[in-house]
């Protein structure tokens, strides 16, 4: 599968080196991505977890450039086959949107213009990226193709967005983010408001079209249970920084991060169904953050040197990447 | 159409109709409940002017015949929704024998065509000017410039078009002083007098445009800067979509329907709205003759225009309301089945 070694030999089609984000406020900045690096392989899925606030959305959304008034890029490369994302010009970004590297997004249920016709809106993705010449039967062939493989019947073209549940219009996001074969999809907690069955349904077909166009996934989600299912490798989040990066099996069977442990711990287990065991102590402030690890104040297992130093993202063991003080002394 | 059913339509058109059954019954009892009764008055005034004249007495009576004053009140109220159903409103008092018929109905085609059309042109710069302040891709030299359609607001509108009347009309004779056309010109189709009907159309248009499009533009531009935060806002711009395709189509496309209701509204009020533009200008739209009649004491012009009043505010919200579906697909009209 995707991640193997035999992958290892060719170049990642995405690699983030120290991302930097932050966002203006009144109370200063607030650095809700502080140097994440990864890579990402053709064709692989990548799940990004961490809990709510641990910017996730703001790593996904900086990957293509999707800014807010407020949101500052302060440092880093996104280079999706080598070209630097975050180098282009206005104009050249625009048209690498959807046609490289698109996104899913969290807001699904509300993420169709209200006014619009479904089909109009999979039809301006394509004008958009295309020259004016082609004809309206060529685009429509391709959404029919699209709307098919996402398992929808063709008469969600004539229909508004208020008109469908809210599994179809997830479906129409997927059938939309693949609409110009990207060579990366970003997925932002792509089923968080669906209902648990119509969750698996989604997923399965996002992972069918997905192997089928060979794009590779980032998976953003809260969710390690089902992010364990879908994805070929994890990273984990906290506060603004990956903490930890590795095969879901690997990750499972041997954490590395006390956080990745804490939150393996936490998932409900066969055994104990209904007792949910959060992680104690508060999301640290990204605004004034904690001196040394950020996850420190909430560590168990916390020395002297966590409070004083920032340990560095580093790869532990062969495709096992931590940030922690711990496994560097211990493991090298 | 979508989303309207027959049911509905014919129901929403019931109601249009059991409300100007009741304007029309309001428009008749309110003059008789009045104190100083204005029948009483006409009588008093019918007899003052009968006072000098042989007969006097016989003529008065026979004017109390001819209104049908004599009649008991349901008889009345009878006779009165009969002709109201024909547009009979009966002669002026102040020009009779003239019909209030003729003096109403050229004054609804100037008041429509004027403000009307000027209430259209204020929602649509409205919109647009919303739009550009809303917009951060508007160039500066544009932006620089909007504000200058906030200053009309500040004034009320007939000041706005005493100013106008002065510059324009006044002291340069640019434009015409004051009617819709020029009197000596035969009217008919032809090219000088469309000419002329623009040309005295072009200042009390602007000083209704002129004091409203600042309004529309805030409420536009507070309504478009809500849509921001949207989530199809942001896929819009994920797709790729060029800067004015997400503007026109996502922004403002949504940010429209709210304001349509406001637009029924100002157009229901087209003919008192502008009530005091009309005087300004003497232009003989309703509003002019309303004021007019009321001058005049001649009730029954005052209540033919009243009742058009209510009539084109029930007909223009009626008239947003059935293609209010066509505008939000949203919203449907589907009577509930009812059981
Ligand atoms: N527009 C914004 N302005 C200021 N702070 C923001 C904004 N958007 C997100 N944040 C903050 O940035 C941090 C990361 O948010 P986000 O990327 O949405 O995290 P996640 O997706 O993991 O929940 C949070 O602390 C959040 O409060
Ligand atoms: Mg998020």
């Amino acid at each position: 599968m995707a991640g193997d070694r035999s992958q290892e030999a060719k170049a990642p089609v995405l690699e983030v080196r120290n991302l930097r984000v932050s966002y203006t406020t009144a109370a200063g900045p607030l650095r809700a991505v502080n140097g994440v690096s990864f890579y990402l392989w053709p064709g692989e899925r990548l799940g990004l977890v961490g809990e709510s606030g641990s910017g996730k959305t703001t790593t996904a959304l900086s990957l293509m450039r999707l800014m807010q008034d407020t949101t500052v890029v302060e440092g880093g490369e996104v280079l999706l086959d080598g070209v630097d994302l975050l180098k282009l010009s206005e104009e050249e970004m625009r048209q690498a949107r959807f046609a490289k590297i698109s996104l899913i997004p969290q807001g699904a249920m509300n993420s169709l213009n209200p006014m619009m016709k479904v089909g109009e809106q999979l039809r301006d993705t394509i004008r958009a990226h295309q020259p004016k010449g082609n004809s309206k039967a060529t685009i429509d062939a391709r959404i029919q193709q699209v709307l098919e493989s996402v398992e929808l019947r063709l008469n969600v073209m004539d229909s508004y967005p208020h008109e469908l549940s809210g599994g179809m219009k997830q479906r129409v996001c997927i059938a939309m983010s693949i609409l110009l074969n990207p060579k990366v999809i970003i997925a932002d907690e792509p089923t968080s408001a669906l209902d648990v069955v119509v969750q698996r349904q989604v997923m399965e077909t996002l992972r069918r079209v997905q192997v089928a166009l060979g794009a590779a996934v980032i998976l953003v989600g809260h969710d390690m249970g089902l992010m364990a299912q879908f994805v070929d490798r994890i990273g984990v989040m906290y506060g603004g920084k990956l903490v930890e990066v590795g095969p879901v099996r690997g990750i499972f069977k041997d954490p590395l991060h006390p956080y990745t442990q804490l939150l393996i711990k936490s998932l409900p287990n066969l055994d104990m169904k209904d007792v949910f065991r959060g992680i104690p102590g508060l999301t640290p402030s990204l605004l004034t953050p904690p001196p040394g690890c950020m996850f420190h104040p909430r560590c168990p297992q916390v020395i002297q040197r966590c409070s004083v130093d920032i340990p560095k993202f580093v790869e532990i063991k062969p495709e096992r990447w931590a940030a922690c003080h711990l496994c560097e002394g211990g493991r090298q | 159409m979508r989303g309207l059913d027959l049911r509905y339509f014919v129901r929403r058109i019931g109601m249009f109709f059991l409300v100007i059954f009741a304007a029309a019954s309001f428009n008749f009892l309110i003059p008789r409940l009045a104190p100083g009764n204005p029948i009483g008055a006409i009588n008093s005034r019918m007899s003052q002017a009968s006072a000098g004249i042989e007969n006097g007495q016989a003529m008065f009576e026979a004017y109390r015949k001819r209104f049908g004053l004599d009649d008991p009140i349901y008889i009345q109220y009878a006779k009165y929704m009969w002709n109201t159903l024909r547009f009979d409103f009966g002669e002026s008092l102040s020009a009779y024998p003239a019909e209030v018929w003729e003096i109403v109905r050229p004054a609804i085609g100037w008041s429509i065509s004027l403000i009307g059309v000027s209430v259209l042109i204020t929602f649509a710069m409205g919109i647009t000017v919303g739009a550009m302040l809303a917009w951060k891709g508007t160039p500066k030299l544009v932006r620089a410039f909007l504000p200058i359609t906030m200053i009309g607001g500040v004034l009320p509108y007939y000041l706005l078009a005493m100013l106008l009347l002065y510059l324009f009309a006044f002291t340069t004779k640019l434009l015409p002083m004051s009617g819709a056309y020029d009197s000596g010109i035969p009217r008919e189709l032809s090219g000088p007098y469309i000419i002329s009907v623009l040309r005295h159309a072009i200042l009390p248009a602007l000083s209704i445009i002129l004091t409203s499009v600042g309004t529309w533009a805030l409420t536009m531009r507070g309504l478009i800067v809500n849509t921001i935060g949207e989530d199809y806002m942001l896929l819009a711009e994920a797709k790729g979509l060029p800067k004015r395709r997400i503007l026109w189509w996502y922004s403002v496309r949504n940010a429209i329907p709210p304001q349509l209701t406001h637009l029924a509204i100002a157009l229901g009020y087209v003919v008192s709205g502008a009530i005091l533009v009309e005087i300004v200008f003497s232009y003989p739209g309703l509003g002019y003759q309303l004021y007019m009649a009321i001058v005049n004491s001649d009730y029954t012009v005052i209540q033919g225009i009243t009742l058009i009043l209510a009539v084109s505010v029930g007909l223009s919200v009626l008239i947003i309301d059935l293609i209010y579906p066509r505008l939000d697909p949203r919203v449907t009209y589907v009577a509930e089945s009812s059981g």
